[in-house]
């Protein structure tokens, strides 16, 4: 197992040294600097030039290179051309606000699409599976930016139920430690916050799930019938065993290593696709900030949150593979 | 998806169904009763004036920090600020200030000469410990305001002397800029790096909190110099959606929106809680063509192409009414612009013959160059390219519109290898006539900011004079001369000068817009 683990940090630092590489190239050959974006219409050639050598854009691309390798390799990604504040303090100020945000929608697509898609295969054929699958179609296929305007409308608008984005209320001050809003609003101690903070992240959150909860619900259905008619699951009923336990031990979890591979790949696509969603609801995770560092050629913010989103992607995969050996003995075994 | 092309139909959708469904409920509890919201699109990128250069960082450093002189309020006629009186000497080299008394900064720092220098010092004196370039990035109006100083001196505690090399007409009105706020060389020096983080001024609005793409905090200054503000908080909230922002607006959780869409404006307007405020703004725009390169080293057609446009039904069926067309290279609200001239009226037949003249035959093509997004200055972005590009196709040339980056577009531009015409636009810094003319026309500044690469001695012989005067009749009489000049030469296709938009809810009482687009004077600003 420990071999195991070394084999894939191993693997992690070669895909984090190609995607620095990467980024740092696709970022350099975009044309237009970062000088000429910050000075805009009103830039002159001295001014120009005097920007370029504060920033080290006056250096030969391999030596930019270089600064940036031996300076993330001790940790430091240099600050931000755009604000000259840290630049991988900047990515951990926005993660938080992105991770709460993917993991309950993510949370709210495995609470809600793992039990429909049960229930569309137990009732195969019949209106229930109809009145489940084909909704999820439109789900799949539905625009972010437009479901979002549309929740906020009803919900916000029309309803005045829920904010229409933000973390808490304008005006309401709360410690932001962990940067995550409801522990926050927790560690606060006043529970007033606790469900501002949830009203804050429900919008989103269901924005945001709609895509996930679609594919969780279809791939959760296809699985549990194709598990259905194994031999296994005769067997498990020939024995006697009660339906409630051939389902959820023999049918269920032999369904669900594919269910947690998409759900892997979903937690990894909504990481980075969360930006729409942080865009629409004025959330400022890190979609947002890559989108206006990636706008403004802020190099040390692009390189400091690809490093760190590649980071976790990686772990979230080897998470995932850790969970099928849980979940099937036979990989364990390996 | 691309996020542009989301963001475009977003908003366009967003702007049929909010009108559509005419919503009539009013959602969630508004912001606190004594907070003033002013909603932005964008982050600002910090808040030291001389250190950063961008509209939302303005905005805010406008109600924390107060420059030596102000802008009358919504104009860009210069007047005392934390200067109380001031003299300028016959030949227009010294200038002498006296400060006004009993003024503090934030952090308990008094303003007087000793203060006042420092920080001046701190701008312009390498030794200083606390340089503002070894603090990093510097895009700010340093070299542009203070590049003609000789000496900064001070004559007693409260008066402070400037000598300038040469006369700088400009001088006092770039003193008015936001980005020439007084900073508190105390908190300059403690902060340091991060000061731009931790703004100190004298402003109407102090400092409290910067929430990065979220908001920023600020508390009334009890002890404003100027009167205490009239609400205990002001916050500066991102929406980064406009559809988002305008149901910000409706909810009561925004009350000033800096960053108006324009698109949405047919909604904003269907709601009787709502007011549009506008102004003729510091903006203008039009379509460059390289007055190096043939066929365009003829005037016949430059002037020809001008002729080609119908700006009047492009500010109605592009703009919605907000803009004006351009008669002059200055916009109305410049205080030198000459009423009398009448820009190129639309006259198709009148540009054939002109082309004609030229030897420019039928099926001319030409690239024009277009930046992919709005501008101020032009907030309809490429659709511009494309309206004139049908325009010009109707006198026989033949237009390839381009889009593509900002960032991509200016390095395109600036090359001084471009050959083809491209979207150009300028919004005012000062609210100086030099600021426009020479910037966009004078042969100094090519290829940076006049990037048409127009050259004429005769006008850059004026731009000379019209520094150096330092009388106000003859400085109009200067500018007014080159703007017929540039007009009949048209290095452009004058197109338009958009109108300065914002929208408003009806609680927020004596607002009032500033051509340069800035929140000053927001100490006046209640709500009911």
């Amino acid at each position: 197992m420990l071999d195991y683990l070394a084999g894939r940090f191993a693997q992690l630092l070669i895909v984090l040294f190609g995607v620095s590489v990467v980024v740092f190239i696709a970022m350099h050959l975009l044309p237009g600097d970062v000088a000429t974006l910050l000075l805009g219409d009103r830039a002159t050639a001295a001014s120009l030039a005097r920007l370029r050598h504060q920033l080290g854009l006056d250096q030969p691309v391999i030596v930019q290179y270089w600064r940036f390798l031996s300076g993330a390799l001790s940790g430091d990604f240099g600050t931000s051309l755009r604000d000259n504040r840290p630049a991988f303090g900047e990515v951990l100020q926005a993660f938080p606000v992105t991770l709460e945000l993917t993991l309950s929608a993510l949370l709210l697509a495995v609470a809600i699409g793992v039990p429909l898609g049960v229930a569309a295969a137990l009732n195969e054929g019949t209106w229930i599976d109809t009145a489940i699958t084909t909704p999820t179609l439109f789900g799949v296929s539905m625009p972010v930016f437009w479901l979002g305007l549309m929740v906020l409308l009803v919900f916000s608008e029309k309803l005045g139920w829920l904010p229409v984005g933000g973390l808490m209320p304008i005006g309401v001050h709360m410690a932001r430690p962990t940067g995550l809003s409801i522990l926050d609003a927790v560690l606060s101690g006043r529970s007033g916050l606790v469900w501002q903070a949830l009203r804050h992240l429900l919008l989103p959150a269901a924005t945001l799930a709609t895509i996930p909860l679609a594919l969780i619900t279809r791939i959760t259905r296809g699985e549990m019938l194709s598990s259905m008619n194994l031999d296994h699951v005769r067997t498990a009923r020939a024995k006697g065993l009660p339906e409630s336990r051939v389902i959820r031990a023999h049918i269920l979890r032999n369904a669900l290593i594919p269910i947690v591979t998409v759900i892997g790949l979903q937690l990894g696509l909504l990481l980075s696709g969360a930006v729409l969603t942080e865009t629409i609801f004025s959330l400022p995770g890190l979609g947002r900030l890559m989108v206006d560092a990636i706008l403004a050629r802020d190099y040390p913010v692009v390189q400091a949150g690809a490093v760190f989103v590649a980071t976790v992607f990686v772990l979230v995969n080897l998470g995932v593979d850790l969970c099928y050996a849980v979940l099937d003995p036979r990989i364990r075994r390996q | 998806m691309n996020p542009v092309f989301a963001r475009r139909s977003f908003i366009l959708g967003s702007g049929m169904v909010l009108s559509g469904l005419g919503l009539a409920s009013r959602g969630e509890a508004a912001a606190p009763p004594d907070t003033l919201v002013v909603g932005i699109a964008a982050d600002p990128t910090g808040f030291d004036p001389e250190a950063v250069l961008n509209n939302t960082s303005g905005f805010v450093m406008a109600t924390v920090f107060d420059g030596l002189m102000k802008y009358k309020p919504g104009t860009t006629d210069p007047e005392p600020g934390l200067a109380q009186s001031y003299e300028v000497s016959p030949d227009g080299l010294t200038y002498t200030f006296r400060l006004r008394p009993n003024v503090s900064f934030h952090d308990g720092t008094p303003l007087n000469a000793k203060t006042y220098l420092a920080g001046i010092d701190r701008l312009l004196n390498k030794a200083n410990p606390n340089y503002i370039y070894n603090t990093g990035p510097v895009e700010g109006y340093i070299d542009f305001t203070y590049g003609s100083l000789a000496s900064y001196t001070a004559k007693d505690d409260m008066t402070v002397v400037f000598v300038l090399k040469a006369p700088s007409a400009p001088f006092l009105t770039s003193l008015a800029m936001v980005w020439n706020g007084v900073a508190s060389p105390t908190a300059a020096a403690k902060y340091g790096k991060s000061f731009r983080q931790h703004p100190v001024g004298t402003g109407p609005f102090i400092f409290r909190e910067w929430r990065p793409r979220d908001a920023i905090l600020l508390d009334a200054n009890p002890g404003y110099w100027n009167g205490r503000p009239k609400v205990g908080k002001l916050v500066f909230k991102e929406y980064p959606d406009p559809s988002a922002g305008l149901l910000a607006l409706k909810n009561g959780d925004m009350h000033i929106w800096a960053d108006t869409n324009t698109e949405l404006l047919p909604a904003i307007r269907a709601d009787r809680d709502l007011t549009i405020l506008t102004q003729p703004g510091l903006a203008v725009s039009g379509v460059g063509m390289p007055c190096d390169t043939p066929p365009f080293t003829d005037v016949r057609v430059r002037q020809a192409f001008n002729y080609a446009v119908d700006k009047n039904a492009m500010d109605k069926a592009l703009y919605q009414g907000l803009a004006a067309p351009m008669t002059s290279p200055l916009p109305a609200s410049e205080w030198s612009f000459d009423p009398s001239l009448k820009g190129y009226p639309y006259d198709p037949a009148k540009a054939k013959s002109l082309l004609a003249a030229a030897g420019v035959a039928p099926g001319f093509a030409v690239e024009l160059l277009a930046y992919n997004s709005g501008r101020g200055y032009n907030p309809v972005g490429p659709d511009l390219a494309v309206a004139v590009q049908g325009y010009l196709e109707k006198v026989g040339v033949k237009v390839t519109v381009r889009k593509i980056e900002f960032g991509a577009y200016l390095t395109t531009i600036r090359s001084s290898k471009y050959k083809g015409m491209f979207l150009v636009g300028w919004t005012g810094d000062n609210g100086d006539p030099d600021n426009f003319l020479n910037a966009l026309f004078g042969g100094s500044n090519i290829p940076v900011t006049d990037t048409v690469r127009y050259r004429n001695p005769v006008l850059d012989a004026l731009f000379v004079k019209g520094l150096k005067s330092n009388s106000h009749a003859e400085r109009v009489k200067i500018y007014q001369r080159a703007q017929r000049i540039i007009l009949d030469a048209a290095p452009w296709i004058f197109i338009n000068s958009v109108l300065q938009v914002r929208a408003v809810s009806n609680r927020v009482k004596g607002y009032q817009l500033n051509p340069t687009q800035m929140f000053f004077d927001m100490e006046k600003v209640s709500l009911t």
